[in-house]
Formats: C-alpha cells, sequence, structure tokens
C-alpha cells in the first residue's frame, strides 16, 4: 500500500475516508465476460483509471464527481469505503521547538548562564506545550 | 478538581491500569492547571512534569511499582494551609 500524504493546514482531530473503487482494467474485462461478468449483481458500477471516476448505468460510461461516490449508499455497489481517524500535533511540535530554540538562543554559549537569567516566561510556554503534546497523546490512546 | 487516583485499593493492580491510571489523573491534572492558567494564576506545575517524564521512562527503571504508585496517589498541587 503506498503511503499517503495528508495535506493539513492546522492541527485537530480528522476523519480520513478511503475509497476503493475497481480499475477501469478490470471493468472491461468483466464487461467482456458478458452474461458471466460479476457486473450484473450490482446495482451501481463505480470504476477509476486513477484520475477519473465513472459509472456504469444502462450500457453506458459516465464521468462522476467525487461528492457522488462519497455520499452514495456504498451496498449493492463496487465501491469499498472506511473512515479512520488520524490526529495532527505538528504544528504543536513545531511549536515546541521553536520555543526550544528561543531559550537556547537567548542562553547562547554564556558561561555564567544560570537558570533566573533565561526569560522565565518562555520556559513556562514551553512546559505548556510539551505537557500538551503528551496529554493529547495520552487522550487519543484512550479515545 | 480532584485528580487523585486511589489505585492502592487495588491489592494486585496491573501494571498496565497503573499505567493507565496515571496518564488518566495526568490529563486531568493538566486540564485543571490549564483552567488555573487561563485565570491568571501560575501553580507549581512541576509534579505534572515528572509524572509525564515518569510515563516515558517507566519501563526502565527499578522498583518502578512504588514510584508509580506515589504519582499515582499523590495530587499534583499541595495545598498548605
Amino acid at each position: 500500500m503506498e503511503p499517503i500524504t495528508l495535506p493539513v493546514k492546522f492541527d485537530g482531530w480528522f476523519k480520513v475516508q478511503h475509497i476503493i473503487l475497481p480499475t477501469e482494467e478490470w471493468f472491461e474485462r468483466e464487461l467482456a465476460k458478458g452474461d458471466t461478468s460479476i457486473i450484473r449483481l450490482y446495482t451501481g458500477v463505480y470504476f477509476s483509471n486513477g484520475k477519473n471516476i465513472f459509472k456504469y448505468y444502462n450500457n453506458e460510461v459516465t464521468t462522476v464527481e467525487l461528492s457522488e461516490i462519497v455520499e452514495r449508499n456504498t451496498e449493492g455497489t463496487t465501491i469499498s469505503r472506511c473512515s479512520q481517524d488520524y490526529v495532527s500535533i505538528c504544528f504543536l511540535r513545531k511549536c515546541y521547538i521553536n520555543l526550544c530554540q528561543q531559550i537556547f538562543n537567548a542562553r547562547a554559549f554564556d558561561k555564567c548562564w544560570n537558570k533566573n537569567k533565561i526569560d522565565s516566561e518562555l520556559i513556562f510556554k514551553r512546559d505548556m506545550v510539551w505537557m500538551a503534546i503528551n496529554v493529547i497523546k495520552y487522550m487519543v490512546e484512550f479515545n | 478538581m480532584d485528580c487523585v487516583c486511589h489505585n492502592i485499593l487495588n491489592l494486585c493492580p496491573q501494571d498496565a491500569d497503573v499505567i493507565h491510571n496515571l496518564k488518566n489523573k495526568t490529563s486531568c491534572e493538566y486540564l485543571d492547571l490549564l483552567k488555573k492558567v487561563e485565570k491568571g494564576y501560575r501553580p507549581d506545575y512541576e509534579f505534572i512534569l515528572e509524572e509525564i517524564s515518569l510515563l516515558g521512562i517507566h519501563n526502565k527503571i527499578d522498583k518502578r511499582e512504588f514510584v508509580l504508585q506515589y504519582y499515582l496517589n499523590n495530587p499534583w498541587e499541595t495545598v498548605i494551609s
């Protein structure tokens, strides 16, 4: 199975629907079988060539929009659908790294550095974000 | 908010249960801390940081059951009267 990249612009809990359709080759092969074809068992025959989605109805092949596939009741059709939850905290992680970087930059290579010298507000923010990242992980674990 | 898990009542708690309960307690305490921060307070949250660190390394330390029970049965904020 090929890995997928989810284009998320913000962190959150996402429900992703995976739609699996037969290929165009499968459709042509089944159509060529005539009466023994499995196609006649379906009330809705949908297939894809990887770019477009097609519907076979009344001996006619038409292009359909993705929205139809998403909303369509899959029973009796060639559509397989499953949904999966994904949680993204990549922006929160980035925020944590940025805060660590800021603290590091404030510290620099000063030999006389001590904890009190660093902006305590930055440390507080870093700790809050670190706690949030971990608590989110626990919460996702518990669903 | 009372986030203390009285897990000590279970005589032989499974390790996974203890971890689960500690994660639950930590989550609850963090939400408690957030509410206080929103209201302008700055309570000492060191105990929550320790709990999270412990959850990250709990399987690498000896006599962890005692350490886990300590964090499980003590509140994050000590009220000084």
